[in-house]
């Protein structure tokens, strides 16, 4: 059987600027930030897979949690970036509920590349979602609190039909 | 029947819509377009141009590697994501525009005008609402009701032909440089910061809207006029 989970990146935006202008110290302490606010919102469905440079990728059994986990993320990260002393902690999030294949505590494959593709469409505070997690996620119901719009048709390289992505926000 | 909404994918080729009166429908280049729903029409080619002439105030989403995207005309809620291709859209309702690495232009969105960009250069010369994200791309606004814009490395500025006293304009930098003009005579309150870069204000504090203006290290002007 095969096991399917919502694949989740993140990714800070500027994280390169913001080391050149405020040294490895700052980086350092942006990325222990990071670890902390996301192992206070990281539910029991959902997991650390691996840190890349300065995102992370995540997985969750439940794409709900996936969602309106990465919501209050960005809710977390914006209150640390409007600190009148706070460095900007810009993120950018994508998700996919794919079928990935497991490599001890890895994943990897189309999915996983999917799901970083979708994190690159993203600006700076948001959470985009293929279809795919969107149907995941509102498989029993519509989500309370939180509205999706699509943002149109997306070519990926390797996939002969256009991905449908779409941007999650609260209601 | 609803107003009409195009969903155009094309992989390589460009995709040039131009949207007047009552125009029909008309589409050239497609390899396929069938309708989804009643409303809707699917249109997808490969590499090809994909041109299409359809009725004022159409809605169209459209996706492509690396093709440019011309929008002429007056259209409705309008969605574009592409990774090189440049995009340039007349007149919309809303747009909603994703790019890798392609230079943005609107010259009029009458709502919310979202545009994400990693380094292309990001034009919109007047919209409702503007809403701008860029790493390093340049990004230049003429006018706009309120806005929120974010870059990491790229220099903004906003020349404002008006603002109204209930605008809000919020512009985060990294390390480029911000540079706003507000109308004469218009007084802002106005919160300016950068921690490391040269801050200065010639408008005096006001109620005329509210200006917020917050960088790492990039220098910062308002300016009145």
């Amino acid at each position: 059987m095969e096991d399917f989970g919502a694949i989740v990146f993140t990714d800070i935006v500027g994280f390169t600027e913001l080391t050149a202008i405020q040294g490895d110290d700052v980086a350092l302490r942006l990325l222990a930030r990071q670890d902390d606010l996301v192992q206070r919102e990281l539910p029991g469905t959902g997991r650390i897979v691996k840190e890349i440079g300065d995102g992370l990728l995540l997985w969750f059994t439940d794409a709900g949690d996936a969602v309106t986990t990465s919501l209050s993320l960005q809710d977390a990260y914006e209150a640390e970036s409007a600190a009148p002393d706070g460095v900007p902690l810009w993120v950018r999030i994508g998700i996919h509920w794919g079928s990935p294949k497991h490599r001890g505590d890895d994943i990897i494959g189309h999915d996983v590349n999917l799901a970083s593709r979708i994190a690159a469409l993203a600006g700076a505070g948001e959470v985009l979602c293929s279809d795919a997690a969107v149907i995941a996620a509102q498989r029993t119901g519509p989500m309370p609190g939180v509205c999706f719009a699509e943002i149109g048709p997306v070519v990926v390289k390797g996939i002969p039909e256009p991905v449908t992505v779409v941007r999650a926000e609260r209601a | 029947m609803g107003t009409l909404r195009l969903k155009i994918s094309n992989r390589s080729g460009s995709v040039r819509v131009r949207a007047e009166g009552n125009a029909p429908l008309q589409i050239t280049g497609a390899k396929e377009s069938n309708a989804e729903d009643p409303s809707t029409m699917r249109i997808k080619a490969t590499s090809s141009t994909i041109e299409v002439r359809c009725p004022a105030h159409t809605s169209v989403s459209i996706g492509t590697a690396s093709g440019a995207i011309e929008l002429a005309g007056v259209f409705g809620a309008v969605h574009v994501v592409t990774a090189t291709g440049s995009v340039r859209i007349d007149e919309a309702e809303s747009a909603d525009v994703r790019t890798a690495s392609s230079n943005v232009k609107v010259h009029q969105c009458h709502g919310h005008c979202r545009i994400v960009t990693g380094n292309g250069e990001i034009t919109v010369d007047s919209a409702g609402h503007v809403d701008l994200r860029s790493a390093s791309g340049r990004v230049g606004v003429r006018h706009a009701a309120s806005g929120d814009v974010r870059t990491a490395s790229g220099a903004v500025s906003v020349g404002l032909v008006d603002f109204p006293a209930e605008g809000r304009l919020r512009i985060e930098t990294i390390s480029s440089s911000i540079d706003v003009s507000v109308p004469h005579g218009t007084h802002p309150h106005s919160r300016l910061r950068s921690m490391s870069g040269h801050v200065r204000c010639d408008c005096p504090d006001g109620a005329d809207g509210s200006i917020e203006l917050r960088s790492v290290s990039g220098s910062i002007r308002l300016s009145d006029g």
